[in-house]
């Protein structure tokens, strides 16, 4: 073997084989611990790295998810989400963040140091705009402004108007919450579960490329399915409107119930703005407004009267037209001598001595279990937020003025869904059905699951109730309620027109003015109610100030329509050629109001009697000058 | 059986700095024996050494992506290493072919002087560039250049060819083993002074192999290598970002986000590559999360995008390369003992540093900041790692 020949040559031993070896051990056993720990690391306990790494990477995006929407009791929509775009930005992707404000505020029509500010922000995101529609959306996106995003956002649209129905559906914020009405009160069932984007991303934010998205998809929320009737409730928001336009007043309320379920048919109130505007309020006071009602009350105590066994529809007593009790002296809206009426008698004229004698007869506990049995004072199984429950004092904190002025419904304060709630109860036999605005929820599969309603509770006797059915049926034929009526059905309601208590207490206001709440509850039709309806015009101004002026007037034209809308069939013979009549000139429903229209102008010419009033603290609502005259 | 051509052409070939085996000096027969015959070792070592290097490139352009982030090009830290790997070729093609004795005879003393003076200018400043407080390299009109790794070839051929020549005295302290430790010291001193005590500590423990394995007396080893880690460690404890280091290697949870944070980021990328990695390109961790992952960390890169798989076959090829490395030093070692130490030396370096390196990214190794070989971004520590390595391929040539 032939070596290298050189001068440098070895003199002597070689580099020491046992030595390589023992370095080349140490090698391996070296590669031995790194490759343990490798597979260590990367195999065999990888847990705690591999989560605090996805910790510091993954995002989670949340998408929006799409709110329930809101149907009338025939599944139509009444306010749903639709999508729209909202216009966001990346502050770090902004060049040059003062001509991007320049080049789109006029677009968004917002300042441009407003936009400027929002871009120049040290962070990653900036709404610029939230849901705006489409045509601005479009101009944005034809800027091409590079950082600047058109993000899809689900927005609430009623279809019926900003104003229809504001304020029993309420409304919900821009990110979907409800804030109001029942928009609110189900928000947990109009609400979906929100989805996830998760992306990875790097420290600094951006997406990394090779990184994993998944999406857990957003799951809608349900819909809630109402009691309302759409068209229902247009006309009754229209009807209101129109009335109170013309009544000069400053509000009103109507609530249309189905008694025979307390199905809400539909809810409206009016309010008269500060620049003279009539349009529907964003507040329900059909829930929210507790007042005192007057006279529509009487039916209340009279029920307890019948129920008690104290009296029947023909026991007379001899009522004069003024009465003083302790400090207070109650009068009778018209002056009459001492006369001999029946219960029927006193409820047709609206007599508040007549009342209040048999009041007294059924005492402080009967009076205020009578109005306590049909939910005077607590609130309804509505629930709607805000709801008032109306003030009935306990009788341990009555004064000796207490039962004669609650039993003509002054010192009391209700709402007008309570006042729709006791009366349906009378048209429903005596068995009251809890009022309701939601029916159930229909998940996105189209089920349809109920929410939980109170079972019926009857209150009175069936026979309390036709007895109580009879003497409103007698108002509306012949006493104060007379502009109720309508052709082809027989009504059984109540006029009230009730004195506004005045801030500073008392019921007149610093020159001396009362203010009036002018009602009308009732039902029909009398012989198989099908709908109680209750109309409040607050604070009705001139002649029309009565409940049976102001209000019968809106109850007969909403009435009308809605027996025809819901198809009642007329029910007194004589009427049916009138309805027939009415029906050949125009299947359209219109022409029913004007037939109801037509009918109240021959109502109008009709005599009515007045209503009463009384004070229940002060020198007693006895000024026989304070005219109340209902018609 | 020779011919007047086979004749001229073994002349040629010494000239060249090629030397005929002994089997085809003597045994040349005809066509076949024109081309040499190359051990299998060098064949490994050539596959190896050209593997790892084209898989650092393309490492180096997926670990460098992360740049993009910045605004930076992603491609401009592969296009570096593509200069630097063909300039690394053409070393290793030039070193492969030049006579190792060369080295000895000629180069030796030129090297040690140049790399010691390098490694002087390197601590002044205006000369030396100065990176996260270190002055590793020196920069000459755009290029940078590392005189560490330089000086760790001249130091393991001046080593090697004094340990050689004077073998017997390589147990005498006077005459060997007093100037070796002294020019390794004063080296050891300067990479200090950058301070780099990663790479001084790698160009020690080469040295003490090669003593080693030029048969250095036991006990002068133990006295060298106490005195040493001694040394070492003081200097580790002194320094206050180093004693952080070395805390944090012993438990890098104690505080993620500060001294622990790239041991726990290199973990996070070998956790994420599990068994057989997220794929090329697919890497998180060199997203802003892991520092240095081209360069210092690119091992952890591997093992996530391939995976335990993919970093076992990288550790596999520094032990093969190891194992081949030392055959050749085994096969040299009574034939040639020079080129044999100067085997053991660059074998020892290449897979020593390989070991620091991906030590501290397992979490096995305090972090030091050298390099991994032939993988890392890097310009000069590639094109002389290379040229070193090209030596180590010149003494494979003559094993048979």
């Amino acid at each position: 073997m032939t070596v290298i020949s050189t001068p440098y040559r070895s003199r002597g031993a070689e580099p020491s084989a046992p030595r390589l070896g023992i370095i080349a051990v140490a090698m391996a056993v070296a590669a031995a611990l790194l490759a343990w720990q490798l597979v260590d690391i990367q195999v065999a306990n990888p847990d705690r790295y591999r989560e605090y790494g996805l910790d510091q990477r993954l995002t989670s995006d949340q998408i929006p998810a799409e709110r329930g929407a809101i149907l009338d009791r025939n599944g139509l929509l009444l306010a749903g989400s639709v999508a729209s775009t909202t216009i966001t930005a990346n502050p770090r992707l902004i060049s040059d963040p003062r001509q991007t404000a320049t080049d789109l505020a006029p677009i968004l029509g917002l300042p441009v140091a407003e936009l400027e500010a929002q871009l120049r922000r040290d962070s990653y995101f900036a709404f610029l705009a939230r849901e705006v529609d489409d045509r601005v959306a479009e101009r944005v996106a034809d800027l091409g402004i590079a950082g600047i995003f058109l993000d899809e956002e689900p927005s609430r649209h009623n279809p019926g108007g900003d104003h229809y129905a504001r304020a029993v559906l309420g409304r919900s914020d821009l990110d979907g919450h409800g804030i109001s009405g029942l928009e609110t009160l189900y928000d947990d069932v109009l609400t979906g579960v929100p989805g996830q984007n998760l992306l990875e991303r790097t420290n600094t934010g951006e997406l990394i490329p090779s990184g994993q998205q998944r999406v857990i998809p957003a799951i809608a929320g349900d819909s809630l399915v109402l009691t309302l009737d759409q068209t229902l409730q247009y006309k009754t928001e229209q009807v209101l409107v129109q009335h109170v336009t013309d009544t000069g007043a400053a509000g009103g309320v109507v609530v249309v119930l189905d008694n025979t379920n307390g199905d809400i048919l539909s809810m409206a109130t009016v309010s008269r703005s500060d620049d003279d505007a009539v349009l529907p309020s964003t507040e329900n006071r059909a829930v929210t407004w507790q007042y005192e009602p007057g006279s529509i009350a009487k039916p209340l105590t009279f029920a307890g009267v019948l129920e008690a066994g104290l009296a029947d529809l023909d026991s007379y007593r001899d009522v004069p037209d003024s009465l003083t009790i302790w400090d207070a002296t109650f009068t009778d809206a018209d002056e009459h001598p001492i006369a001999s009426w029946s219960l029927v008698d006193i409820l047709q004229k609206s007599s508040n001595i007549g009342t209040i004698m048999w009041a007294q007869q059924l005492g402080d506990e009967g009076l205020y279990d009578s109005l306590r049995s049909f939910g005077i004072g607590e609130p309804t199984a509505v629930g709607f937020p805000n709801e008032a429950p109306g003030l009935l004092h306990d009788t341990d904190d009555w004064s000796g003025t207490s039962l004669p002025t609650i039993a003509i419904g002054q010192g009391v304060a209700v709402t007008p869904l309570q006042m729709a709630q006791a009366y349906a109860t009378i048209a429903n036999g005596g068995v009251a059905a809890a009022p309701r605005l939601a029916q159930g929820s229909q998940d996105g599969a189209g089920n349809f699951t109920a929410f939980p309603h109170p079972e019926p509770r009857r209150v009175i006797s069936e026979s309390t109730a036709g007895k109580l059915t009879e003497m409103l049926t007698a108002v509306v034929a012949e006493g104060t309620g007379i502009n109720a009526a309508i052709p082809g059905y027989d009504t059984a309601g109540k006029t009230g027109t009730a004195w506004k208590p005045q801030p500073g207490g008392g019921y007149e206001d610093e020159a001396g003015e009362r203010h009036f709440v002018a009602s009308f509850a009732g039902f029909l039709p009398a012989d198989d109610p099908a709908i109680t309806i209750v109309v409040v015009i607050d604070e009705p101004s001139g002649t029309r100030e009565s409940g049976g002026s102001a209000a019968a007037p809106v109850f007969a034209e909403l009435s009308l329509y809605a027996l025809r809308h819901l198809r009642i069939p007329p029910s007194t013979e004589t009427a049916v050629s009138e309805q027939e009549n009415v029906r050949s000139e125009s299947l359209v429903e219109q022409d029913a109001a004007a037939a109801a229209r037509e009918a109240l102008a021959a109502g109008e010419a009709t005599d009515d009697a007045a209503d009463g009033h009384a004070h229940p603290e002060a020198e007693a609502g006895v000024d026989p000058a304070d005219p109340a005259p209902d018609g | 059986m020779k011919t007047p051509l086979a004749e001229r052409r073994r002349a040629q070939q010494a000239s060249r700095g090629r030397h005929p085996t002994s089997r085809q000096a003597t045994t040349g027969r005809g066509p076949r024996a024109r081309r040499r015959r190359y051990s299998p070792l060098f064949g490994l070592l050539v596959i190896l050494g050209f593997g790892l290097g084209l898989y650092g490139l393309v490492m180096v352009l997926s670990a460098s992506s992360g740049d993009a982030l910045d605004g930076g090009d992603p491609w401009s830290a592969f296009r570096r290493q593509s200069l630097w790997f063909a300039a690394g070729l053409m070393a290793a093609l030039c070193t492969s072919r030049l006579d190792h004795r060369l080295w000895r005879e000629r180069l030796s003393i030129p090297l040690l002087l140049g790399a010691g003076a390098m490694l002087v200018l390197v601590l002044v400043p205006g000369v030396g560039l100065s990176v996260n407080g270190a002055s590793r390299w020196i920069g000459v009109g755009g290029f940078t250049f590392q005189p560490s790794e330089l000086a760790k070839l001249a130091l393991i051929v001046w080593v090697a060819d004094m340990a050689t020549r004077r073998y017997r005295d390589v147990t005498c302290i006077n005459s060997t083993l007093a100037p070796i430790l002294m020019m390794t010291g004063a080296f050891a001193v300067l990479l200090i002074l950058e301070p780099d005590l990663g790479t001084a500590i790698v160009v020690c423990a080469v040295v003490f192999v090669v003593l080693y394995m030029a048969g250095a007396a036991l006990s002068h080893l133990w006295i060298m290598a106490g005195v040493a880690s001694c040394l070492a460690l003081t200097l580790a404890w002194l320094a206050p970002y180093r004693r952080e280091r070395l805390l944090a290697f012993s438990d890098p949870w104690e505080d993620p986000l500060e001294s622990g944070y790239q041991t726990v980021q290199a973990g996070v990328a070998l956790a994420n590559g599990g068994i057989s990695g997220v794929g090329l390109g697919a890497s998180r961790g060199k997203w802003g999360f892991l520092p240095e992952a081209h360069t210092d960390f690119i091992y952890a890169i591997i093992a996530e995008e391939f995976g335990v798989i993919g970093g076992l076959t990288v550790l596999g090829a520094f032990v093969l390369i190891g194992a081949a490395g030392f055959l050749v030093a085994h096969r040299l070692r009574q034939r040639d003992p020079f080129a044999s130490l100067v085997a053991v030396g660059i074998t020892t370096w290449i897979v020593l540093q390989a070991f620091v390196n991906i030590g501290a990214v397992v979490g096995a190794l305090p972090i030091t900041g050298v390099t991994l070989p032939f993988l890392s971004a890097g310009g000069s520590s590639l094109v002389v790692t290379m040229a070193a390595y090209g030596v180590l391929l010149n003494i494979a040539s003559h094993v048979d």
